[in-house]
């Protein structure tokens, strides 16, 4: 059983060794707060291209990701500067609504649109794996509400038009949600809809999405988005910011949830994600670097890296580099498990060390008559060509006053020297036996 | 007349996103100037997940053989293992072999296997666009040896029943390879295969394609015309590695040079290339370990590949460079285009982003005067503060100069003429004027 744990752990730190870029240690790769440790996992992949959007279901369990991009490839770009042009065109800009699942690291295409003529806001919606999205051709006025579960069956409502600009603001713990729109004219509209959907990839049978309007009301003010007074939703959402193009006014609106937000799942305080500029002379400019921070460390989740979002279970973090969605998944582990683990890779490492020393030290006997150095000596400089890597002796503590091996009692209860860990300290014996001693004994 | 339009409107979409300042547009397109040319690297195209152990380039640029390995740890697997559960199964420690397309962007899996119990060794065929490589199992310590082009084709090669060294080696110059292999029962022998087809094959079964035979005393080969491989200790049929030397008969630039004894060397161009791949560790903070980018650098000039790598490659055609980061492949195509041009579009785009954040101002100026009396912002004092609530960000108040004294804008006589504030740019400024419209003004008389 022992050894089968051993193994584990060994197993385990090497996992996160082999996991790690080389460029970062593996401390930076676990976030203790306290009572919980986080262990980041490497990386996977999510999107390439622009992103626009990127949002997290409130389950955590899917990413959702509105990005374009424009497949302009070398041969486009050098066809600009061949000397008898052919008349290529310009790579239409595509636009992509997808939505990537934590469990299977898989990506859904849930729609595509082409991003020249269309703008795309997606949300999700407040209690379920649904997504809503509308799609706005500006130059014809034409907006479109659709709905889609996270694996892309998606359902489409009849289009609205005369509309200039549209903006999606799902109500929280509901599967509400309000569409304001603005009209050619100026005049904004808010509509209030349901889609109450409840499943995803994990149920077999998928329900058809559905939608209805529970509201409508037409209202020329002065922000996007109205008070909604109906129901049990009395006064906020949540805060909007708008203002009125044609005079330039502004005015705030803040709308409240009409429950409580649900609660962290420990008694943690989250930890704060930290997207900081940092100078790196090279470049000549600065970079910016995504870290997560708890009371007293710092973790650096990527180099290079903007738009961090850990989901609220903080089962995983996203972040862009390099214009690519990454998503490192986050295992969380009682911290009292975590700091165990710790000491027993201390531990064995600490007595590997320590059996290489006495090793070393019992080879010098031969050498030398039987007679070991001892503390006081300038033993460290002696005893260095017996050591395969010259940094083993550093910490080292000596406590054998050096004499005669052959004329010990017992080789194997006289102490050699100690390395001292956290919880702990390993004893090596003159005869080439280690023990663990805890503190306190 | 249409190239004449078309020419600059697609640099300038992709200056334009260079150089926004906008965070969601990082990772777009940058570009580098060289002597004569200038290279632009578009935005990165995902290769592989998991460690990446060996990337290389095709001899002609348009793939990239990567091996990686992965272990599949869950967070699930981390939680049992800390917790001492007895049920833990351990993660699979798995391995690939993948060819990247630059023209496609898309990364085919060639061959999958066992990265606990197999060693795997490959390389390009020569200038070929196939591959060969070895796997070996940790157990029996026995190999056995694929060719594939690039499209997947693979094909598993008779190197012998109980193989238990292989040692290969690419040509430089043609689509060849030799490969010395021992096996337990037969002994040392000298193989060469060839491969030349279009794209990825087929891999042709010429004569040279069949055991060369066993190596004697004296038994050489020549390869290509261009050098020959002989055994310096024919007497031990167990040949080590270093006991197989290689003589140069032609010695070429630009390609690889076998030196005559045991060690050879790559040789690039006798000329430093133009572009040249930096990646030194940078200290960002007290606390972190330094991070490394990787960087173009051609002279004085500096364009970032991506800002946290362990390693970075370009080809040599300078059509795409690799890079591994967050453990990850990812590849950056690469663009050449005549120095003017690029200098052209990067003066119109830079002129393109200084108007429009001129309008921006202009915009926050009449957006911040109707919330304030018709007031505008005064030049005295701190009229960037006032007007950050009115702008997506302060990098677009950069460079901006408020002329204007501020005061009541209804009251200016002529505000189509009345000049706001300006931002200078290269050979002119964009002005602003007091009704919000903004023009560039050439520098001079």
């Amino acid at each position: 059983m022992v050894r089968r744990i051993l193994v584990l752990g060994a197993l385990l730190l090497a996992s996160l060794a082999t996991a790690q870029p080389r460029s970062q240690s593996s401390t930076n790769w676990i976030l203790p707060f306290k009572e919980t440790a986080l262990f980041f996992l490497p990386a996977k992949f999510v999107s390439e291209g622009d992103i626009k959007e990127m949002l997290w279901s409130q389950d955590g369990k899917f990413l959702l990701v509105n990005r374009t991009s424009r497949a302009i490839t070398r041969e486009v770009l050098e066809a600009q500067f061949n000397p008898t042009p052919q008349p290529t065109g310009i790579p239409k800009l595509e636009g992509e609504i997808l939505v990537w699942n934590l469990a299977t690291s898989k990506t859904w295409s849930i729609k595509k649109y082409d991003a020249s003529t269309t703008q795309a806001t997606a949300q999700w919606l407040g209690n379920s794996n649904t997504l809503t999205f509308c799609l706005s051709r500006q130059k014809e006025a034409v907006a479109q509400l659709f709905t889609s579960t996270a694996d892309g069956s998606v359902r489409e409502l009849p289009p609205f038009t005369q509309c200039a600009e549209t903006s999606i603001h799902p109500l929280k713990n509901s599967a509400d949600a309000v569409l304001a729109m603005r009209s050619i004219e100026g005049n904004y509209s808010v509509r209030r809809f349901n889609a109450s959907l409840q499943f995803g990839p994990e149920l077999s049978q998928p329900r058809e999405a559905f939608v209805r309007f529970i509201h409508d009301r037409d209202e020329a003010v002065l922000s996007p988005l109205v008070p909604i007074e109906e129901g049990k939703l009395q006064t906020k959402v949540a805060s909007y910011r708008g203002v009125n193009v044609l005079t330039g006014k502004s005015r705030s609106l803040t709308i409240d949830q009409t429950e409580p937000p649900i609660a962290p799942p420990d008694a943690d305080p989250a930890p704060k994600i930290i997207s900081r500029e940092m100078s790196v002379n090279m470049t000549g400019g600065a970079t910016r670097v995504v870290m997560m921070q708890s009371e007293k460390e710092s973790v650096l989740i990527s180099g290079d890296a903007t738009l961090a979002l850990a989901n609220d279970q903080l089962t995983a973090v996203a972040f862009q580099t390099q214009g690519v969605i990454l998503v490192r998944p986050i295992a969380r582990v009682p911290l009292i498990l975590f700091e165990r683990a710790k000491e027993e890779a201390e531990k064995t490492l600490l007595m590997e060390r320590a059996k290489e020393v006495a090793k070393g030290f019992a080879i010098y006997a031969q050498d030398h008559h039987d007679t070991m150095l001892g503390a006081g000596s300038n033993w460290k400089a002696e005893m260095q060509p017996y050591m395969g890597t010259a940094s083993l002796l550093d910490d080292f503590v000596l406590a054998f006053p050096g004499g005669v091996v052959s004329s010990l009692e017992k080789p194997s209860e006289t102490v050699l020297g100690y390395f001292y860990g956290k919880s702990g300290r390993v004893a090596a014996y003159v005869d080439g036996s280690v023990r663990w001693i805890p503190n306190g004994k | 007349m249409r190239t004449a339009f078309c020419r600059p409107f697609v640099l300038l979409t992709l200056f334009a996103a260079a150089s926004s300042a906008f965070a969601g547009q990082q990772g777009g397109p940058t570009a580098i100037a060289g002597k004569e040319k200038a290279w632009m690297l578009l935005s990165p195209k995902f290769v592989a997940e998991g460690e990446c152990a060996d990337m290389a380039w095709s001899h002609d640029g348009r793939f990239l053989l990567v091996n990686r390995t992965y272990m599949d740890v869950t967070p699930k697997f981390i939680q049992q293992s800390l917790s001492k559960s007895p049920n833990v199964t351990p993660p699979n420690y798995l391995g690939e072999v993948i060819v990247f397309s630059l023209e496609t962007g898309k990364s085919r899996v060639i061959q999958k296997y066992d990265a606990a119990k197999t060693r795997y060794q490959g390389r390009w065929l020569g200038t070929g666009s196939s591959i060969f490589f070895v796997l070996t199992s940790n157990e029996d310590g026995m190999s056995s040896g694929y060719i594939s082009s690039a499209d997947g084709d693979l094909r598993k090669l008779n190197l012998g029943e109980d193989v238990n060294y292989v040692d290969f080696l690419s040509c430089p110059t043609r689509a060849e390879m030799a490969v010395n292999v021992h096996s337990v029962s037969k002994g040392m022998m000298l193989m060469r295969f060839n491969s030349t087809g279009p794209v990825g094959g087929p891999i042709t079964t010429s004569s040279g394609s069949e055991p060369v035979g066993y190596l004697k005393n004296g038994n050489e080969i020549l390869f290509s015309g261009y050098r020959k491989i002989a055994l310096a200790t024919p007497s031990d049929a167990r040949v080590k590695r270093q006991e197989v030397y290689y003589e140069a008969v032609n010695v070429l630039t630009g390609a690889t040079r076998i030196s005559s004894k045991v060690e050879y060397q790559t040789l690039f161009e006798a000329e430093e290339p133009e572009l040249s791949v930096d990646s030194k560790p940078v200290p960002v903070d007290a606390k972190l370990k330094p991070l490394t980018p990787a960087l173009f650098r051609a002279g004085d000039e500096i364009a970032l590949i991506a800002g946290d790598v362990t390693r970075a490659e370009p080809n040599r055609q300078m059509t795409g460079v690799a890079y591994c980061a967050q453990g990850m492949v990812f590849v950056r195509p690469m663009a050449e285009m005549p120095l003017a041009a690029y200098l052209e579009a990067k003066e119109a785009a830079e002129r393109t982003a200084i108007i429009s954040n001129a309008k921006q101002v202009a915009t926050a100026c009449m957006i911040y005067a109707a919330d304030n009396d018709d007031q505008l912002p005064s030049n005295a004092g701190k009229w960037q503060d006032n007007l950050l609530p009115y702008l997506k960000n302060s990098k677009m108040m950069e460079g901006f100069v408020l002329s204007f004294k501020g005061g009541n804008m209804l009251k200016v006589e002529d505000p189509a003429n009345t000049i706001l504030g300006y931002i200078p740019g290269k050979g002119g400024r964009a002005v602003a004027y007091v009704d919000g419209h903004v023009k560039w003004i050439k520098n001079g008389p």
